[in-house]
């Protein structure tokens, strides 16, 4: 009966087949891809940290480099554990425009997963002299053993030999060639020291003894704890993604419904015939739950295999946005797992199942005696209005409740449950709006002469259900994509408001390799030389480092010299004073002016009285800025790691450009550094914040073309379930453009009412997203902003790609043959 | 050319269909003419060629041999549009399995010849008048599955007639009827053949429709043995 019922019907409409089965395997794939996109960011964290550890038992790490004495008090413990100390450092490299992660370690004390068995050359078993590059970079950029490297460091140009390839995601240098190369004047100090118990050491006393002898401030734990911290960093960003990329999948749903939903109105006779010869309604039910089973399935095996060429491309661009906010290293490439075989095959088979459960019960639910009925056909022109409307309310209901439940551990699981009952709760209202609309419309339309928009109309009436979950399917890839490019849009101009605040001066002066999380301090005698600039009306210097809170990283800084009265920041609550943090920070402390927080500094505990909460957007981590004289009392001078010059009034920015660039040149300072207009630096701010939201747009545009496939092929149905009536057209004078002309305003009219629901949508799903998702994932407040251009243009497209998407089906209906039709009923 | 009176004229028509080995011929060397106002019946068993006369007759299909005018043109030199444009000015359906189209109501059926041929004005006045005569007023705003059978033919028969078609091709018009509503069926067609003064040519197995018919044709295996 299966084979009858079922699988040769699949294998007749091998083209509607093959479409419904594309848009399930785009669904999975998408969802795949970005899981294994996911996973690998993550895990260029846990190989930095693999690297990093080096087989040792614990790490001890401070928000401040350990300083080299700290080696000394620890050799009590020499009998218990061994320490030996690394650096952890970014180097950029101007020749190929990258950024290198460099590990200062001693190689001579390290066999480890960072060095392992270092590759140097023919002389191996002796120390490797120079650079071990990790193998992808050295790969990508065509580097071998005894090419030279000119990195720049802290701002200098430093020349390192490459000594051959270290496993793993970080470069390998020898701790006194580190040392020499990061710190070539300073007091030597270590970014952490790794920690090995001796045979049968005990890691709960080694860590109590060794907690004694380091600086308060600094922790001890085992590598995991790092990961655990880089997974917590990470999660809100992975989440947000994984959630969207499961948008697809939903849509996904909605069509394996109306193609099962179209199975059963097309056996509709084939069913009845059955029925009347014993088959139980349980066997019906299960043959097309059957169907929607075999559907999802192969079509999970397909979006495995697509997934997994997808997953590459989603991994670059994850990866960059990874590296812009969060740091971390280059990502191992993206690996298809078993578990994700049987997560993507779960899916597709929960999905096709929850997809087919209605469409199978309508087919149990045939009456045999009615459906083989001459003449008759099913037409669906009842709708549940009072059910429809009681579940909308129900879920909008739900949507305001789960708005105000907070994130979990960052993640914004009762938002994502918000915008999908906001969805849900639209879909509901959509069969009573169409069986109150459509109907109208067909009559309008004939009334006025309109042939084939008014048989569109009724078509589309007279197959209420379907039309329904059609217009839902693609409402919600219009809604999200409407909803995401308010938010992104909205998004834009605060940022570009934010950056337009927060960079006044008109040339900026930084290392160029300039790293948030350790950017190189600038030589006293170039802060001097910028200071003297013919043409500069004032000079702003920053000094920005990596800090700790409660063992999470911040970013610490402070500023002086900007022009008497200008505000760099932009307040939430409170306003300047001697501590100000940015939104980020303060919702996840819960702060409000007038809270205090307790700082572990290098002078001691500090109890941080904090004025003001601001607007930050440049990384969710959390800022904390203090004016210059509280940053001295508990961090000491600060070491400015970036400038900004004010032209003095009639110089233009061009001109003190010019004006420093040749004053540094004059001063041999010119080399290492990376000068920078206002407008230029605003413009790098606003290319890395477009390319953070290309993986969406990437996301968008699948679950749209899953939306636009579903169109096609329920077309394609409706031609071949509708056979007999364009047939019967045919004998009543229709020519051929006139069917033609049916399809394509039946697919019209779907994009106008999808357009409209999408609208309703995207713009419940815009709140959500800015209101509750944004700001629980990121602890971002920013402004509405439509941008009525993009949303104009996107909606256009999809209102022509919809219509397109009824061309093939509407050639399909003009090559069927009448007589046949008529003949077969 | 066809001299004004005749509305259709068959003239040693054969239809093919297939090729080769798995060829029928439907219809061989058939030739008929059919006047205005003249109701004939077509009988003979299934599968005689009594519906692939019909499609010939009705510029729904065109001879492998031979040829068919209809309204004095010569179906197989018109292109598909032309022959649609034939058909929708100048013919009228009525099927077995009465074809509404359920998706819309008894007046919407009715009116879609109008709609077809761009009739504007007076388009609603003339389905009215149509729906009166056919007695469905009450059931205007009915749809095809809210009709019993008999009220779907009344329908299809409206629905044939609204644009005053010159032939009416019926084919088994009380095939799915009881004898009583096939009675009244009938008599529909034939009171409304009378007024309207179009041709009929209807393909049955019921002796009783057939006398109804002013002339009687009966085909076997494709060909007319009978004529009177």
């Amino acid at each position: 009966m299966f084979a009858a019922l079922i699988w040769r019907p699949l294998r007749r409409d091998l083209g509607r087949t093959l479409l419904s089965l594309l848009a399930i395997a785009l669904g999975v794939a998408v969802v795949i891809a970005i899981r294994m996109a996911n996973r690998s960011a993550v895990l260029s964290f846990q190989q930095t940290t693999q690297n990093l550890a080096g087989g040792a038992d614990l790490l001890i790490t401070g928000p401040a480099p350990l300083p080299a004495e700290l080696l000394a008090r620890l050799i009590p413990l020499s009998g218990e554990a061994e320490c030996l100390p690394y650096l952890d450092r970014w180097a950029y490299d101007p020749q190929h425009q990258d950024t290198l992660e460099i590990l200062g370690t001693d190689l001579l004390a390290a066999s480890d997963a960072a060095t392992g068995p270092a590759r140097a050359g023919p002389g191996s078993g002796q120390l490797p002299k120079g650079l071990l590059l990790p193998s992808g970079y050295a790969a990508e950029h065509g580097l071998r053993e005894g090419d030279h490297l000119a990195l720049v460091i802290g701002g200098r140009r430093v020349e390192l030999a490459v000594a051959g390839e270290a496993p793993g995601s970080l470069a390998v240098l020898d701790l006194p060639e580190a040392l020499a190369a990061f710190e070539p004047q300073a007091a030597p100090s270590f970014d952490g020291l790794r920690v090995r118990l001796a045979p049968g050491g005990n890691e709960a006393e080694v860590s109590a003894a060794l907690q004694k002898l380091i600086p308060a401030g600094d922790q001890i734990a085992p590598p995991q704890a790092r990961d655990r911290q880089s997974g917590r960093m990470l999660a809100a960003f992975r989440a947000n993604l994984a959630a969207l990329s499961y948008v697809s999948l939903l849509v996904g749903i909605f069509l394996i419904y109306n193609t099962v939903s179209i199975s059963v109105v097309r056996r509709r006779a084939a069913i009845a015939t059955v029925r009347a010869l014993g088959a139980a309604r349980g066997a019906v039910l299960r043959l097309f739950l059957a169907e929607g089973a075999v559907l999802a399935l192969l079509g999970g095996v397909a979006g495995l295999g697509l997934g997994w060429l997808l997953a590459d491309g989603a991994l670059t661009l994850i990866g960059r946005t990874v590296e812009s906010l969060y740091g971390g290293g280059r990502p191992a490439p993206a690996r298809l797992l078993p578990g994700d075989v049987l997560w993507g095959l779960a899916l597709a088979l929960a999905a096709g199942l929850l997809a087919a459960w209605a469409p199978a019960r309508q087919a149990a639910g045939v009456a045999p005696a009615q459906a083989l009925r001459p003449g008759s056909a099913e037409t669906e022109v009842r709708t549940h209005t009072r059910r429809s409307l009681a579940g909308a309310a129900g879920l909008a209901l739900a949507a305001a409740v789960l708005a105000q439940v907070p994130a979990v551990r960052g993640i914004p699981w009762a938002g994502f449950g918000c915008a999908l009952a906001a969805v849900l709760a639209w879909a509901c209202l959509t069969p009573p709006a169409l069986g109150a609309l459509l109907p109208r419309w067909r009559e309008r339309f004939l009334r006025g002469g309109r042939f084939a928009a008014g048989m569109a109309a009724g078509g589309l009436a007279g197959a209420l259900r379907r039309s329904s979950i059609l217009t839902v399917a693609l409402a919600t890839a219009v809604g999200v994509m409407l909803g995401v490019a308010i938010m992104v849009g909205s998004f834009r101009q605060t940022v570009q408001v934010w950056l337009g605040q927060q960079l006044q001066a008109d040339v900026f002066v930084r290392a160029a390799d300039w790293n948030r999380d350790r950017p190189a301090p600038l030589a006293p005698a170039l802060v001097a030389a910028a200071g003297s600039v013919p043409g500069e009306g004032a000079l702003e210097a920053s000094h920005t480092q990596a800090w700790e809170y409660q063992g999470e990283p911040i970013t610490l800084n402070t500023h002086a010299g900007q022009p008497a009265g200008m505000q760099l920041y932009r307040f939430l609550a409170g306003g300047p004073g001697s501590a100000i943090v940015s939104e980020p920070l303060a919702r996840r402390h819960h702060w409000k002016p007038g809270s205090t927080m307790e700082l572990v500094t290098p002078h001691g505990q500090a109890r941080l009285r904090i004025s003001g909460i601001f607007y930050d957007y440049a990384s969710d981590r959390g800022l904390l800025v203090l004016d210059p004289a509280t940053f001295a009392q508990y961090f000491g001078a600060p070491a400015p790691t970036e400038l900004g010059l004010y032209a003095a009034p009639g110089v233009s920015t061009a001109d003190l450009r010019h004006n420093l660039s040749l004053a540094l040149a004059r001063a041999n300072l010119l080399a290492g550094l990376d000068i920078n207009n206002n407008a230029a630096l605003r413009g790098e701010a606003m290319r890395v914040f477009d390319q953070t939201f290309r993986i969406t747009d990437a996301l968008e545009i699948i679950t749209l073309l899953v939306a636009i496939l579903g169109v096609a092929n329920t077309l394609l149905a409706v031609v071949l379930e509708r056979e007999r009536e364009f047939a019967i057209l045919r004998f009543l004078g229709a020519d051929r453009p006139r069917l033609r002309a049916i399809l394509l305003a039946e697919s019209g009219l779907i994009a106008t009412l999808a357009l409209g629901l999408g609208w309703a949508m995207g713009l419940t799903l815009a709140e959500i997203l800015v209101r509750v998702i944004l700001v629980q994932s990121f602890g971002w407040t920013i402004q509405f902003h439509y941008p009525y251009g993009y949303l104009a243009a996107a909606s256009a497209a999809v209102w022509l790609a919809t219509l397109a998407a009824g061309w093939l089906p509407a050639r399909a209906a003009q090559r069927q043959n009448p007589l046949a039709a008529v003949v077969a009923e | 050319m066809v001299s004004s009176p005749l509305v259709a004229r068959v003239e040693r028509a054969s239809k093919q269909y297939g090729e080769g080995a798995g060829a029928t011929l439907a219809l061989r060397d058939v030739s008929l003419t059919i006047a205005a106002g003249e109701f004939v019946a077509v009988m003979g068993r299934s599968g005689c060629g009594k519906t692939t006369l019909l499609n010939l007759l009705g510029a729904m299909d065109t001879p492998t041999r031979g040829q068919v005018w209809l309204e004095g043109q010569e179906t197989s030199r018109l292109d598909d549009a032309a022959l649609t444009a034939l058909r929708r000015r100048r013919v009228g359906f009525v099927f077995q399995a009465f074809h509404l189209l359920p998706t819309l109501s008894v007046e919407e059926n009715i009116e879609l010849p109008l709609l077809l041929a761009g009739m504007g004005n007076g388009r609603r006045e003339r389905v009215r008048a149509m729906v009166e005569r056919v007695e469905l007023s009450a059931k205007l705003g009915a749809f095809p599955g809210q009709l019993s059978g008999g009220e779907m033919q009344r329908v299809a028969i409206a629905r044939a007639l609204v644009h005053e078609p010159a032939l009416l091709i019926a084919d088994e018009p009380t095939g799915n009827l009881d004898s009583q509503t096939a009675g009244v069926i009938l008599d529909l067609l034939a009171g409304l053949q009378r007024e309207r003064g179009a041709a009929v040519i209807m393909a049955t197995h019921s002796p009783e429709a057939a006398e109804r018919a002013s002339r009687m044709i009966r085909l076997r295996d494709g060909c007319v043995v009978e004529e009177g």
